[in-house]
C-alpha cells in the first residue's frame, strides 16, 4: 500500500520526538522511559525504511533531519557521560569489570553487601 | 548473664541510637532543598557483649557519614565551568546581537539607501537636491558605521568590567574557602559534615567563575588551583587574584600565588571568566575587524570611482569619504569628506567635463551589486557575513551551554540516586539504566543511516 504523501514527514517528526524523549530520560536517569522508547525507535526505523520516499515538503524534512541529528548527538553525549561514570564507579566499588573500554556490557557476578547503612 | 541495670542500659543505648537515626532522617528531610547538602547516613554496629553468657550488647551508633560521590563531583566540576563559560559567551553575544539591529533596518538598509541615492543622482546628475541627498545618506551611512563600532567597543568594555567584578567574586570565595578549611582542620573530619557541605558549595561556586583543580586532603581541607596549577586557596591561606589595566583599560588577570606575579588571563579555559575573556579578546575584536574591513572597502571603492570623474564645476573629482589609511579603525573614523559635505557641487556624477554626464553616479550605484575590492562579497553581503558570524557564535555558545548543563543535570541526578544506598543498590541501578540505554543505543547506527537517507531525499 502506498504511503500518504506526508507520512514520511510524520515519521521523521516522531523520530525526532522519540530521540528527544530518550535524551530527556538520559538526563532524568529514567530507565523505564528508556525501555519504553526502545520499541518505538525500532518500529519507526522500520516504517521509514519501508516508506514511499516521495517528499513534498523538502524544507520541512530538512528541518526535521537537522533536529533529529541534534537530538541524536545529545543522546550519544549523555549516554557517553553516564557510561563513563557508571563504568569507572562500578569498577572502583565492586572491583569487577562491568563495561569494557568500548562501552559494551560485560556480565559479572557481584559480591554481597559490603556495608549496611540505615538512614 | 545480664543484670537488670545492664538490660536497661542496653535499651537506653539502643533507643539513643535509634533517635540518632531519626535525627539524621529529619535532617535529610529538612535540608532536601539546601544547596550542597549531602544526605546523612547513620552507621549502626552491634556492641560487643560484656560476657560470653550475654545475649548481646545492643546497638550503638558508630558514625554519621555523608553520602559523597567524589567521582561524580569531579565530573560535575568539569561540566559546570564549561557550561558557565559558554553561558557567559551567550549572555554577552545576546547583547551584541541585539545591537546589530533587525535585517533590513540596520546598516544593510543604510548601505542600500546610500547606493540608491547615487542611482537617483544618475537620473538627474545636475540636480542640487539629488546631490544633497547623496551627502545626507553618505553621512547617515558613516554614522551607522561609527555607531556600530562604538557598540562593539561598549560591549568589549562591558565584558572587561565583568572580568573585574568576577575576579572580586573569585577572591571573596577563595577567602571563604580558606576560612572553612581552617575550621575543618580544627575539628574531627567525621563531625565536620556541615562544613564539608559548605566547602563543596563554595568550591562549586568558584568553579562557575573559573576552571579549577581541587585536591581533597584527609584532614578535610581542600586546595584549589586555577590555570596551570596556580594556587588560589591552599589550606587556610587564600591567594587573591588581581587585575592590571593596560593603556586601553583592558585588564589582565594576575596571580600572587608564586613569588613572581603571573599573568594568567590566557591560561583560563573554563568558567565565566574564560567566557568573558573570549568575548573581549577574541570574538568582539573579530567582529570589529570585519566591520572595519567593510567600512574600509566601501569608502575605498567609492573613492576610487569618484576620483576618476568630474564634479559639477568640471574639476577633477575628490574623495567622497575621508580615505582611511588602514583597515583598523576605519568604521569608527568613517565620514564624508568635509569639503564635499560643505559643497554639493563637489559630488562627482560625471565621467567627463560635459554637463549632464552620469557615468560615475551610475558606476557608484552599481557598486552595491559588485564584489568589494579584494573580496568576493558585495557590501550588503559583507554586513550579512558579520551578522551571520555573531549569530552562529551566539547559537553555538547557547547550544554548548545547554549540552553541558544537561550533562551536569544528569550527574546531579546520578549523585542523588546513588547517595545513601548500598553498593548492591547502586550497582543494580546503574546496570539497569545502562542496559536500558544500550537497548536504544544499538539503534543509533541505524538512525544515522536513516538520517543520511532522508537528507539525500532532500538534496536530490
Amino acid at each position: 500500500m502506498a504511503e500518504r504523501p506526508d507520512s514520511l514527514i510524520e515519521s521523521a517528526e516522531r523520530l525526532c520526538e522519540t530521540l528527544e524523549r530518550i535524551g530527556d530520560a538520559l538526563v532524568a536517569l529514567d530507565a523505564n522511559a528508556l525501555l519504553e522508547t526502545e520499541g518505538t525507535l525500532e518500529q519507526l526505523l522500520a516504517v521509514i525504511a519501508s516508506a514511499d520516499h516521495t517528499v513534498h515538503d523538502k524544507d520541512a524534512l530538512e528541518r526535521l533531519v537537522g533536529r533529529a541529528a541534534a537530538a541524536l548527538v545529545r543522546c550519544r553525549q549523555l549516554g557517553g557521560s553516564f557510561s563513563g561514570i557508571a563504568g569507572t564507579r562500578l569498577r572502583l566499588r565492586t572491583g569487577v569489570e562491568t563495561y569494557g573500554r568500548d562501552g559494551t556490557f560485560t556480565e559479572t557476578q557481584l559480591a554481597g553487601s559490603a556495608v549496611k547503612v540505615t538512614t | 548473664m545480664s543484670d537488670l541495670f545492664t538490660l536497661l542500659n542496653r535499651s537506653v543505648r539502643a533507643l539513643d541510637a535509634q533517635r540518632f537515626g531519626l535525627d539524621a532522617t529529619g535532617e535529610n528531610i529538612a535540608n532536601v532543598n539546601t544547596p550542597g547538602y549531602t544526605r546523612r547516613s547513620v552507621l549502626f554496629a552491634e556492641v560487643t557483649p560484656p560476657d560470653p553468657y550475654s545475649a548481646g550488647g545492643g546497638v550503638d551508633v558508630v558514625a554519621v557519614t555523608a553520602a559523597r560521590a567524589p567521582l561524580v563531583d569531579a565530573r560535575l566540576r568539569y561540566e559546570q565551568p564549561t557550561a558557565a563559560r559558554e553561558g557567559a559567551v551567550a549572555d554577552q553575544l545576546a547583547i551584541v546581537e541585539a545591537g546589530l539591529g533587525d535585517p533590513g533596518a540596520s546598516l544593510d538598509a543604510a548601505l542600500a539607501r546610500f547606493y540608491n541615492t547615487y542611482a537617483a543622482l544618475s537620473q538627474s546628475p545636475t540636480s542640487n537636491t539629488a546631490r544633497q541627498q547623496v551627502i545626507v545618506e553618505g553621512q547617515t551611512l558613516s554614522r551607522a558605521f561609527n555607531d556600530m563600532s562604538t557598540r562593539f567597543d561598549t560591549a568589549r568594555q562591558n565584558a572587561n568590567n565583568e572580568i573585574r567584578a568576577t575576579v572580586t567574586q573569585v577572591n571573596a570565595l577563595a577567602t571563604q574557602l580558606a576560612d572553612i578549611n581552617k575550621q575543618v582542620r580544627s575539628i574531627d573530619p567525621s563531625n565536620a559534615q556541615n562544613l564539608l557541605d559548605q566547602q563543596s558549595v563554595v568550591i562549586d561556586a568558584i568553579g562557575q567563575l573559573v576552571d579549577i583543580h581541587v585536591i581533597n586532603h584527609e584532614d578535610g581541607t581542600a586546595d584549589v588551583s586555577i590555570g596551570n596549577g596556580r594556587a588560589l586557596t591552599i589550606g587556610d591561606k587564600a591567594y587573591a587574584l588581581s587585575t592590571s589595566a593596560s593603556s586601553t583599560g583592558m585588564v589582565s588577570i594576575l596571580t600572587s600565588g608564586a613569588a613572581v606575579t603571573t599573568d594568567v588571563t590566557n591560561e583560563l579555559t573554563g568558567g565565566r571568566l574564560a567566557g568573558l575573556v573570549k568575548v573581549r579578546d577574541t570574538l568582539i575584536p573579530n567582529y570589529q575587524t570585519q566591520l572595519d574591513q567593510l567600512a574600509y572597502s566601501v569608502s575605498t571603492d567609492v573613492n576610487n570611482v569618484v576620483t576618476t570623474g568630474y564634479d559639477l564645476n568640471g574639476a577633477a573629482g575628490v574623495n567622497f569619504f575621508v580615505q582611511p589609511s588602514v583597515v583598523a579603525g576605519a568604521a569608527r573614523a568613517m565620514d564624508v569628506n568635509a569639503a564635499v559635505a560643505a559643497d554639493g557641487r563637489l559630488v562627482v556624477a560625471a565621467a567627463t567635463t560635459a554637463p549632464g554626464n552620469n557615468a560615475i553616479a551610475q558606476a557608484v550605484a552599481n557598486l552595491q551589486d559588485t564584489a568589494m575590492t579584494g573580496t568576493t562579497a558585495r557590501p550588503v553581503d559583507g554586513w550579512g557575513n558579520l551578522v551571520y558570524s555573531v549569530a552562529t557564535d551566539s547559537a553555538a555558545a547557547q547550544q554548548s551551554q545547554k549540552a553541558h548543563e544537561q550533562v551536569a543535570d544528569q550527574l546531579t541526578n546520578l549523585r542523588e540516586q546513588i547517595s545513601g544506598v548500598s553498593i548492591d543498590e547502586e550497582a543494580a541501578m546503574m546496570m539497569r539504566f545502562q542496559r536500558a540505554y544500550e537497548a536504544n543505543a544499538r539503534f543509533f547506527r541505524a538512525v544515522d543511516d536513516t538520517l543520511d537517507q532522508l537528507l539525500n531525499l532532500v538534496r536530490f
